[in-house]
Order: structure tokens, then sequence, then C-alpha cells
């Protein structure tokens, strides 16, 4: 049987891609695996990796121009639908355009609902992240999308934060359930890294260049929000509720408290529709919602906001 | 008073206001810029989405419309932000992915120059003090002078003036310091300002679509149930609008009931009548529909059962089957079932040669719809191809919601709206000189070249 290994990051699934195109066949199989012995499959030569890649994109930009973004998307599916892309791909060396366009084709089927999905959640994060103060200067967004977004994300909300007197302002999205950041660091430099939790990636936001000024003052510094990664067997915060150590913070931001002041006063109540609102914006998100998170009334402490009543 | 209490006012305040896009724009600042799709920051218990940081500067008004939560006459608590204070929300919001911009409006509190000035002075604190590049939607105030809308327009995305009601007779009676002539007056002027900046820039050999002057266009609104105008003449004003103004949008705005003015109906009008007029809206704006198409046969309202589209292809089975192998462009916008995606992997699909009757539901299509009004090569869909008569066609392409119904919830779902609208407006004691229910040729209508000649 013939299994292809890679290590799921974009360099190996192209490398993976330009394989397959060079050889001119797709494998049985595709494993997503920095262990390939568990598999027994074959992985790409690392010394061909680089090569390999940017030919295969070359390649398929020729054969189609839409063709790369979209396997790009495809790749970043949480649910792999690596094969897919590999016969799809060797499809459009071969058919040009027609390949593309064959919407019918079981490969371009799941190549096309998987790239939808990405560029859903993606489209659905732009407007669902809050950023919260840390460490100073610095900003951070926590979130655990279903697919690979972060640095995505970080592209998108670079120019949100512009300049203050020190220069570009450090912020970062943390993706808790990849344990990956990205953003834009002290040193101005846009940035992708593995990264375990909040407080790791606060340190990386305040952490500074040799030469740099030193850290802001301590009144400067805002508490950190701490919230970890949904347990699963949770209710993946769909209950909208947070853990009191972080709702003594929430209390603490007179801005979180404007915006839920803002929130709650600009829904009209004679037009109350909590199943729109639900398909909108899906549970497993409220966790991370500003909105979402603290106690309103006494009345509402019994249902809190986000609680299927 | 604190901010979070002028906040909860002056959002709830302009809550009504139904436009909330920030779509349409490029512009970019040092601290942050518009994203031209538009982004959805939140939605609220009422399921609307919230892009934009919408409030009134002030929520003082020296007009008395009778369907307004804001008139003069309104016990309510009012309010108004100092200029600093809403420019520090912005930005902490903006910063926090909270919104993408702001959408401000005001009450009328003194001349309209002075209110549309002192909302221009917000947003000029933001573009040249914080160097903003969101999204900024400007309510231009019929009324202010040249000076001040010229600036409105450097400093804002969008601008809108709220055309409020679908007719001068209605304006007469519900909003009597409105004159409809001076909103259109002022519409007129915006695209007159936004014509000559896109010509501008096309002699210039700049990138038109980086337009300097209300990038976004301008939007309306208008509130629907308030005044017994029918679908017919909304749909006609909106398709003017789009036509004579080149709006962008209408947004339409079922009426809340905000008082017991004996002006108005006793009840609201059914939400499914606000979002029918959505779907007609959204035929004449990108299907290709005319007004005239959406209601036929001396219609006045659009029919609650089904949606705009089904309905016309109801009238007009004599077009249908479509040949999706054949059929260019246009003619697939108008298929019940097929949208803009539908139809652009029809058109691929084609050229790929993979186009079968067994593809379709993998194309995006709502089957449920257009299986009854398409073939591919010759052959229908599996099920359809029969002859059902209309009745039972009809009834499988009916999309009536099951429970929802009016405003308060307590409308029922069966009925017409004929009907309901019958009964409400029956009860109201329409003053000696209110508003006739059969106008004739209407000023503000006429004003936007609806019904000339036709009489």
């Amino acid at each position: 049987m013939n299994v292809l290994v890679h290590d799921g990051d974009a360099a190996g699934f192209w490398a993976l891609i330009g394989l397959a195109l060079e050889e001119g066949s797709c494998p049985d199989s595709v494993a997503r695996t920095d262990r390939q012995d568990l598999f027994g499959g074959r992985a790409v030569p690392s010394a061909r990796s680089a090569l390999l890649a940017s030919r295969a994109r070359v390649r398929l930009e020729l054969a189609d121009h839409r063709a790369p973004d979209e396997l790009e998307l495809a790749r970043r599916r949480g649910r792999p639908v690596d094969l897919a892309c590999l016969r799809l791909a060797l499809a459009l060396d071969r058919d040009g355009p027609d390949a593309f366009d064959r919407h019918a084709d079981p490969d371009r089927r799941a190549v096309r609902a998987a790239a939808d999905a990405v560029r859903r959640e993606f489209h659905r994060l732009e407007g669902l992240l809050r950023f919260k103060p840390v460490s100073g200067r610095a900003w951070l967004a926590t979130c655990e999308p279903d697919n690979e977004l972060v640095d995505l994300l970080a592209a998108h909300l670079a120019p949100r934060f512009g300049s203050d007197s020190a220069g570009p302002v450090p912020f970062g999205v943390l993706d808790l359930g990849r344990c990956a950041l990205a953003g834009r660091g002290p040193d101005s430099r846009i940035f992708t890294e593995a990264c375990r939790d909040v407080e790791a990636a606060a340190s990386r936001l305040a952490a500074r260049p040799a030469g740099a000024p030193s850290a802001p003052p301590a009144a400067e510094r805002a508490p950190l929000p701490l919230p970890a990664r949904s347990s699963p067997r949770g209710d993946g915060g769909a209950s909208g509720r947070m853990d009191p150590e972080a709702r003594n913070h929430e209390d603490r931001d007179p801005d979180e408290e404007l915006w839920r002041a803002y929130f709650e006063a600009a829904s009209n109540p004679v037009r109350a529709n909590p199943e729109l609102q639900r398909r909108f914006v899906p549970e497993r998100y409220r966790r991370h919602l500003t909105e979402f998170q603290a106690a309103r009334a006494p009345r509402d402490e019994m249902h809190p906001r986000g609680e299927v009543r | 008073m604190e901010t979070a209490e002028k906040l909860a006012i002056l959002a709830a305040s302009a809550r009504y206001d139904a436009s909330c896009a920030s779509s349409g724009s490029t512009r970019r600042g040092a601290l942050g810029a518009a994203s031209v799709g538009g982004v959805c920051h939140a939605w609220t218990e009422d399921g609307r989405c919230v892009s934009l940081l919408k409030v009134l500067l002030s929520n003082r008004c020296r007009y008395d419309c009778a369907y307004c939560a804001n008139r003069a006459s309104a016990e309510v608590p009012r309010a108004a932000f100092e200029t600093d204070e809403l420019v520090r929300i912005v930005v902490s919001f903006y910063r926090r992915n909270y919104i993408e911009g702001l959408f401000l409006s005001s009450g009328v509190f003194a001349e309209p120059d002075t209110v549309m000035e002192r909302m221009n002075e917000v947003a000029r604190r933001l573009r040249r003090d914080e160097g903003f590049g969101g999204y900024i939607h400007l309510k231009a105030i019929p009324g202010a002078g040249e000076r001040t809308l010229a600036e409105a327009g450097f400093l804002a995305d969008r601008l809108s003036a709220n055309i409020e009601l679908p007719t001068a007779r209605a304006l007469a009676v519900l909003a009597p310091d409105k004159d409809g002539r001076a909103i259109v007056g002022m519409m007129r002027a915006i695209d007159g300002r936004i014509l000559e900046d896109t010509d501008g820039r096309h002699r210039s050999g700049a990138a038109r679509r980086n337009r300097a002057w209300a990038p976004a266009g301008q939007s309306t609104q208008l509130v629907v149930g308030a005044s017994p105008d029918s679908d017919r003449e909304i749909v006609t004003l909106a398709g003017a609008l789009y036509r004579e103004v080149r709006l962008r949008r209408v947004y339409y705005s079922a009426y809340l009931p905000v008082s017991a003015d004996p002006r108005l109906p006793g009840s609201p009008p059914p939400l499914l009548r606000e979002h029918r007029l959505y779907q007609a809206d959204w035929l004449v704006r990108r299907y290709g529909f005319s007004t005239g198409e959406i209601l036929e046969d001396g219609a006045e309202n659009l029919d609650p059962e089904l949606d705009p589209k089904s309905a016309w292809a109801l009238r007009h089975l004599d077009r249908f089957p479509v040949e999706l192998a054949k059929a260019p462009w246009e003619e697939l916008l108008r298929v019940p079932g097929i949208g803009a995606t539908g139809a652009r992997r029809i058109l691929e699909s084609r050229r790929a040669g993979g186009l079968s009757v067994e593809a379709l539901p993998s194309l995006g299509l709502v089957m449920k719809r257009a299986r009854w009004f398409v073939t591919v090569h010759g052959r229908a869909p599996a099920g359809a191809g029969k002859d059902l008569g209309l009745p039972r066609l009809r009834a499988l392409l009916s999309d009536r919601p099951a429970t929802r119904g009016g405003v308060d919830g307590t409308a029922p779902a069966g009925g017409t709206r004929r009907d309901e609208a019958g009964g409400t407006h029956g009860a109201v004691p329409v003053p000696a000189d209110g508003i006739p229910t059969v106008p004739a040729a209407d000023p503000l209508q006429l004003e936007l070249g609806i019904g000339k000649g036709a009489a």
C-alpha cells in the first residue's frame, strides 16, 4: 500500500502535492503525523521538500489561478481532506480549469466543502475575536477555531492596532486548541509560533528585543484574562459563564462593562429572536466573547445569556 | 450622567435604525482600515448583526414624528455625548474588535446644520486626531448646509438621509415637521457629489474604487406599516431611489408601536412583511427584476405565502422549465432556488462538460424549489416533470414560517397580510385630512419621477 506521510503544516502539504505531481500518481492514502514509523508510510525527502512545494504552487497556478488558494484553504480544514486535494491537484495538472469547474466531481466537492468551511469560519472570527490588554501595550485574543486560522486572522487584524509612541502596537491571536500564536511582536515583526497558553503568549508579546526600552511601569500593566482551553467534557463555555477569577477581572475592566451595556441596549426586546442569534453565534464561540461572559441582572443569574433555555 | 448610562440611552434610541452595514469602503488609516466586504462583530438577542457602534449623538429632538421613540413629546430619558467621550469609546471598542466603526445619527436638537456639524466634529476628531481608518456612517440631516455636507462626505464612508415614509401624504400626517422634497433634495445633493468625485477620479486616472467622498455611497430607511401605504408603493419608491439617486441600499424597518397616537395603527405589521420587502429588494438590486415585475396584475401587496421570485415564477409558468444547459445568466437568476452562486456553478459546469440532472444538488441549488422549474438536456430532476397543478405547486413552494407572526409575536401565522392591514387600519380613526389609502400622484413619489405620465 502506497502511503504518503507529512507533518500537517503548509510546507509538508505542498511538498506532498509536489511529489505526487512529479510522480504523476496518487498514493492510496495520506497520513498526517511527524512519526512516519507509526504508519510505515513514505515521507517527502526533507532535502527536496522546499523545491517540491514551490514547484507545486507554480504548476497549479499555471493550471488554474484559483487552484492554489483553494487547496491552501482546504489544507487548513480541521478534518483533513488531503487525499482529495492530491487527486484534484493531479486532475488540475492534467485537465486544467475543467477539473476545477467539475463541481459534481467527488474530490472537487470535498475540497470545495473544506475550503468553504474554512472561509466561513475565518469570516466569522474576523468579527468574533475579542482583544484584551495584556502586559501594558500588547493586546491578546483567544479562540478555539475548528480550523487552522490564526495566521490569517493576525494578518487581517494588524491594521486595527496601528502604532503608538513606542512603535507598532504588539498583538496576538492565540488558538488554545492548537497551541498556536500569531501576531505582531514588540519588535514589529509578524510571527506565527507554538505557544502553550495565555501566560506564555503575554510573555511573548511583552518580550522586547535587545536594546529596546524596558517593560512599562507596573501601573500600566493590566491583569491577565485567563481563559483556559475548553474542557472536553465541559460545556465549552456554552453557558457563557466564566470562572469567578476571570469574572473578577471582567468587573474591573470598565470598557468591557461599557460594551456589555451597549450590547444589551442595542437589542430590541420586541423583536427578540434568540434562535437567530444562536445560528449566527454558535455556542462554541461564546466562551471567548466579552458580551456573553459576565453576569447581568440578578434575575439573569439564573439564566445567563447563552444558556439554552 | 455616567458614560455607561448615556451609552445605554443613546444606543437604545438608535436601535430603530436598521442599517449597520460596514461594506463598500477600502479606506485605510494609521489606526485601522475598512473591510470592503464588511464584518459582523456580534449578534444581539434580536438576531441583528452589530457591525458598527450605532448611537445617537443626542436623542433630544425638535420634531414630533408620531412613529418615533425619540419624538419631542415622548417621555424618555434624554442624553447627549460629548465629542471626546464618544471618540474614546469608538477607539477603545475598535481596538478590542467589538466593532468595525461608527454609525452616528442624532435627534434634531438644534438647526440641522448645527446638528450635522456636531456629528462632523466627532468624525473629524476620529479621522484627524486618532488617524481612524475604520468605517464611519453619518446621518445627513435635511436642511444642513452645503459646506457641512461636503465635509461629512470626506469624513464618512457612507451617508444616509432617511426617507422615513413612502409618501408625502404619510409624512404630512405622521411627521409634519419633515419635508419629503427636502429629504430627496439631500439625497440628490449627495448623489451629485458622489458623481463629481467619481468623474474627477476617472479623469485623473485614479482607481474608482478608491473614491474619497462617501466611498460606500448612500442608503436610506423607511418605516413599514406605520402608514397604510401598500407594498406596491414601497417597492416602486425603492426602485426609483435606486434609479434616480443611485442608493446602495434601502432598509425597511417594521413599525413598532411606541405610542398610543390615534394616527398610528394599533398593532405592528407582521415581521414577514419586512422580510418579503427585503426579498423583493434583492431581486431588483441583484437579479435584474424590474419593480413592475415584482407586483403584477394590480396586486398591491406581496404574497405572504411565497417569496417574490417563486410568486413571479408561478405567474409566468409559460417561461418554464428553463433548460440549464443553454440558459443565459439572466435567465438562470430568475429560476426559484437558483442564486448567483448556483448560476455561476451551472455555467462553470457547462463549460467543463459536467452538467447533468444528477449533478444539480451538488451545485448549491435549493432543489426543493428549483426542481419544478428546470431541465438538463431535456431531463427533469427526479420527482419533477409532472403537471402538478398550480395549487399543489404553490403549496410546495410556500415558505411561510410556521410560528413567527407579528413583531409582538401575537399576530397569527395564517391569514393574509391584506386582511391584517385592513383590520389594523380600519380600526384607526384616520383624521379628516389623514392619509388617503388610494393615492393619486403623491408629491414625494412625483419628485422621484414615479407616476409621471401615468395619470
